[in-house]
């Protein structure tokens, strides 16, 4: 099923009037909960927010049934009342609520009167997490919030991206990798640190060793490959610089746009006018930074956190309400207890407006500013989604800071943005069979 | 009628001209003119009147300065030149005209400028401005070799002294900075009163050139103020003792110049950190104390007390106090706060006797909340002592909620627990710091779970605990235990054993004191404590499921005890799901 149909499915389901759709629910066509259950509320009074996530995927790993109920009480999870889930919810100190089929019924009935929808959740989606083979878990903010929820995933590199390996996951992230195979332009500050140096050579081996000429063409390849794996229908979800250099990369086809210190010559100063931007997904028109002296990439990102001329402060941003029943998977991409979150820098921190692609959602923006902070899109048979930043609860993360702690911000907004995209894709697979 | 009045004027003119020539002077007005015209902003007429008088009298200085700043204030620096240089030739031994030639030729280049240096240092063969100009310009321009070797070519001629401030500075600003204080040694064996300008200059020089510097200010029989400059260098970086031992030998006979290099190096003392800071101002002030009489040399002695005892040194402190016991004209906060001071230190070091016959004999003397203070102090070092007869005493019938909990924790030593518990009770959560309120409180609900009014073994574990004997506290502590029922104390006591275990990484019988706490009450209100402690023990030697489980089992069993979110933290640690802390 492609998306549109996928669309069509999700709104036909949803739109039925409320008698209809628990009759629907009777005759066995749908997963929604006959019986007594565990509703997970995602408001104010869940306990672990983020916890919470990781209970309804570990339920859907063990072959359980749970609904997504988008917008109800910040986005709550509806499971089977097993053993299993209570137990470990009691564990992970989140808060779930025994519901009678009475209960369910009355929570249909508000679902279907409002501005909220029940999105069936059937299996857990297998995760990738591309980074080299020695990132710490602590490195990485998506990495941080999966095994703090414990929800499995693998690591990727380069090597299985380019064996195929892509074909066997539904999720995949990216977080701080620079595509455009300079290093995050990390030799300005940190030249001579030990961890930049193993970083150079590991991803040199690796080129050679993939018989790529240099690191910019490896993660060209690497890109390109991730965008096949979108068109063949993947999700993917992009952190941080991964966002802006992934698509620099996809444009850049047969553009050098190195610094010398990457590939052994300089960056075409014509580069930013041979830019093919059909090829990428969310961006368009860019200008890029020519000087390997400036640790940015190019004018997409809004904040350049890197850029002392044209640095921009941190404010907050917010989040679209969509409507649930017609445009679902944004409404379940922004799943939040809180409308406004307090930005974060990332080396790529936002995205200006001016450079989004037509079509583009926009699931989040700092009002009255010219960028925008999350955004969602489709291409080919999958979609991507990004969102600027490093991490949700470190706004001003410096390489060498200690790793945060998500015990201590259990209901983390900006993290809950982060796991609303893993179970995202559970949703879809639903509709897949149908 | 037109041509006759030309003709007129003509001639007008030319008598002016020639009978003015000879006959003008310099009008005295004209300079106060040309000042307010200037001040006015009427540059154009100020320098009408600069002119005047340049022209009559070429060399003066006043009218040439003038020049010069309207000719700056006007864009035209360069049409000084001429000015300056009529002005040396009629003025050749007037120095003003020739910084004046150097500062016009400064904006035409390295030759023009060089020229009138050439100049200027033939005519003045020993002056050291024309070096230090030149230097400065060549410097500014980057040419750093230059400016050095002018500089030392200049001392050749006018001597070391005259340019070595010169050369310093512009050593250090090279990062030259041994080099830097050859030449500072210079400048202060010639003025003393530079130290101090020294000083703040070398200061900034890196770590790496510290030891060189001093080497080289204190090698071949440094003057005074040499030697100053060095211990006011050692001071600045942290090095007290050096710093004294250096000042301490290259004091002067001149008592005013003495007392101001101790009142400066104690100030200077207060800033280092650490005992070796104190000691120094210590030292200082004892000298200062010596050098001074009356009341300076109370209150520096004083000071001197003070900071013997910050710094630990017992013999010091007391010989200042023994002083100021024979001279001490009258009782004042000053000197009592210095007894304090030392009386605590006297029994911290553990001779406690001698610091009850300092407070016995200061009693008197001291205000009431010092007083009770050091009363505290005193039992509890007596009690460190195992003299809990001797603590009572001191504490004798003292009614504050301080004096309250120290003698409650004297009872609880004794093993006499319903007396601990009534005055542990009464302390109260305000007595001393918070730390002392919550573990005293914490003891309160052992005691509380404890029936029984006497338990030595109780007692005598507690205070060998206190005393840092964990072996005897452990065994203590377990005799104590075996004689409490299950469910009547004898789990917190197990607890508090496998807490001192643990403390000295003995974490196979703190794993054995926790397994038999909880076998001894399972289910009362200290089991989920007691299996959160074994899932940390197991924790900490890599029994990762085993804790685990303990941390479920705790969670799951307990959901409402108050130790859940921290075995559900650890939980989260054992498991990896957030980093270790």
């Amino acid at each position: 099923m492609r998306r549109r149909e996928f669309l069509q499915a999700l709104g036909a389901t949803a739109l039925l009037p409320g008698p209809l759709r628990a009759l629907a629910a009777r005759s066995g066509d749908s997963p929604r909960q006959a019986g007594p259950a565990l509703l997970i509320p995602m408001d104010d009074r869940q306990t672990n927010h983020l916890k919470a996530y990781g209970i309804t995927f570990r339920s859907l790993r063990r072959g359980g049934r749970a609904e997504w109920l988008l917008n109800y009480r910040g986005g709550s999870y509806l499971l089977e009342a097993d053993a299993a889930s209570r137990r470990e919810a009691a564990l992970q100190g989140v808060l779930v609520e025994e519901v009678s089929a009475a209960d369910v019924v009355g929570i249909r009935g508000t679902v279907a009167a409002s501005n909220m929808d029940a999105i069936p959740l059937e299996k857990a989606p297998k995760v990738a997490v591309y980074a080299p083979p020695s990132a710490a878990p602590w490195d990485d903010a998506v990495t941080m919030a999966l095994e703090y929820a414990g929800i499995e995933y693998d690591k990727i590199w380069d090597p299985e991206v380019l064996r195929g390996h892509l074909s066997r996951y539904e999720w995949l992230h990216l977080h701080h990798e620079d595509f455009t195979g300079q290093y995050s332009k990390f030799f300005l500050t940190y030249s001579g640190s030990p961890w930049l140096s193993d970083m150079v050579r590991l991803h040199a081996e690796t080129a050679r060793a993939l018989g790529l000429a240099n690191v910019a063409e490896l993660k060209k390849a690497v890109a390109n490959t991730i965008r096949r794996y979108v068109q063949d229908g993947g999700f993917l979800f992009a952190m941080c610089t991964a966002t802006e250099t992934l698509e620099l990369a996809l444009a850049a086809e047969g553009v050098d746009i190195a610094a010398r210190f990457s590939d052994g010559t300089p960056m075409d100063p014509l580069a930013a006018e041979k830019m093919q931007w059909e090829r990428s997904f969310a961006f368009q028109g860019a200008s890029l930074e020519l000087s390997p002296a400036v640790a940015s990439f190019s004018d997409i990102d809004g904040h350049q956190v890197n850029n002392p001329a044209l640095r921009q402060p941190l404010g907050a941003f917010q989040l679209f309400d969509f409507s649930a029943k017609i445009d679902p998977v944004a409404t379940m991409l922004v799943q939040c207890h809180r409308d406004v979150i307090p930005d974060f820098y990332g080396l790529t921190t936002s995205f200006n407006r001016n450079r989004l692609k037509p079509g583009v959602t926009v699931l989040a923006d700092e009002p009255g500013a010219r960028w925008v902070k999350y955004i969602h899109g489709e291409y080919g048979s999958g979609t991507w989604t990004y969102l600027g930043g490093h991490d949700p609860e470190d706004a001003q993360h410096q390489i060498g800071d200690p790793p945060t702690d998500l015990s201590l911000h259990p209901s983390s907004p900006g993290y809950r943005l982060i796991l609303n995209n893993v179970l995202f894709p559970a949703a879809k697979k639903r509709e897949l069979k149908t | 009628m037109y041509v006759a009045r030309s003709a007129f004027a003509l001639v007008a003119v030319l008598v002016l001209a020639t009978g003015g020539a000879r006959a003008q002077e310099v009008d005295p007005q004209w300079i106060g003119l040309a000042l307010r015209a200037e001040r006015q902003g009427q540059l154009p007429l100020a320098l009408d009147y600069y002119r005047r008088i340049l022209s009559l009298e070429p060399g003066d200085a006043t009218a040439l300065q003038g020049v010069e700043r309207a000719f700056v204030r006007l864009g035209m620096r360069d049409s000084v030149a001429l000015y300056a240089a009529r002005a040396i030739e009629a003025a050749p031994r007037n120095p003003i005209p020739r910084e004046i030639a150097f500062r016009s030729a400064a904006s035409q280049g390295r030759d023009s400028v060089e020229v009138v240096v050439r100049g200027w240092t033939a005519a003045f063969p020993g002056s050291a401005r024309p070096y230090q100009l030149w230097s400065f310009w060549l410097a500014q321009h980057g040419f750093t070799n230059d400016a050095r070797q002018v500089l030392i070519e200049g001392q050749s001629w006018v001597g070391e002294v005259a340019l070595a401030p010169d050369l310093a500075r512009f050593l250090m600003g090279t990062g030259e900075w041994v080099e830097a204080a050859v030449q500072w040694r210079i400048v202060v064996e010639d003025n003393g009163g530079l130290v101090a300008t020294g000083a703040t200059g070398l200061g900034q020089a890196p770590v790496s050139a510290h030891d060189q510097i001093v080497e080289r200010l204190l090698e071949g029989g440094p003057s005074q103020p040499t030697q100053w400059l060095a211990a006011d260098l050692l001071a600045r970086w942290g090095r007290p003792a050096e710093a004294w031992a250096v000042l301490d030998a290259a004091l002067p006979d001149d008592r005013a110049v003495a007392v101001a290099l101790l009142l400066r190096f104690a100030d200077q003392a207060t800033r280092m950190v650490g005992p070796g800071g104190w000691r120094a101002r210590g030292y200082a002030l004892e000298r200062l104390a010596g050098l001074s009489s009356g009341d300076a040399a109370e209150q520096a002695r004083l000071g001197a007390a003070r900071a013997f005892t910050e710094a630990g040194d017992l013999a010091a402190a007391r010989r200042q106090l023994d002083h100021l016991a024979g001279t001490l004209q009258s009782p004042n906060e000053d000197a009592a706060a210095a007894m304090a001071g030392f009386i605590r230190l006297l029994s911290d070091a553990g001779r406690v006797d001698e610091a009850e016959e300092r407070f016995d004999e200061w009693l008197p003397r001291l205000g009431p909340g010092d007083a009770a203070d050091l009363r505290e102090h005193l039992a509890w070092a007596r009690v460190m002592q195992g003299e809990l007869d001797r603590a009572e005493a001191l504490l004798g019938d003292a009614s504050s909620v301080r004096a309250d909990a120290v003698a409650g924790w004297v009872a609880l030593y004794r093993g006499e627990l319903g007396q601990a518990r009534q005055r542990l009770r009464a302390a109260g959560p305000y007595a001393d710091s918070r730390q002392e309120a919550t573990e005293r409180a914490a003891m309160l609900v052992l005691l509380e779970r404890i029936e029984a009014e006497r338990l030595p073994e109780l007692g005598r574990g507690l205070l060998e605990a206190l005393r840092g004997d964990t072996a005897k506290a452990l065994l203590e502590l377990e005799r104590a235990a075996a004689r409490l029922p299950p469910e009547g104390g004898r789990s917190e006591v197990l607890m508090l054993a496998s807490d001192l275990a643990a403390g000295i990484a003995d974490h196979q019988r703190a794993e054995a004191l926790l397994l038999g706490a909880l076998a001894a009450d399972s289910s009362g209100p200290a089991a989920p404590a007691a299996e959160l402690r074994l899932a940390r023990v197991y924790a900490v030697t890599g029994r990762r499921t085993d804790a685990a489980q303990r941390l479920e089992r705790l969670i799951l069993a307990h959901p409402e005890s108050a130790v859940v979110p921290q075995a559900r933290r650890l939980l989260d640690q054992v498991r990896g799901a957030i980093p270790q802390s």
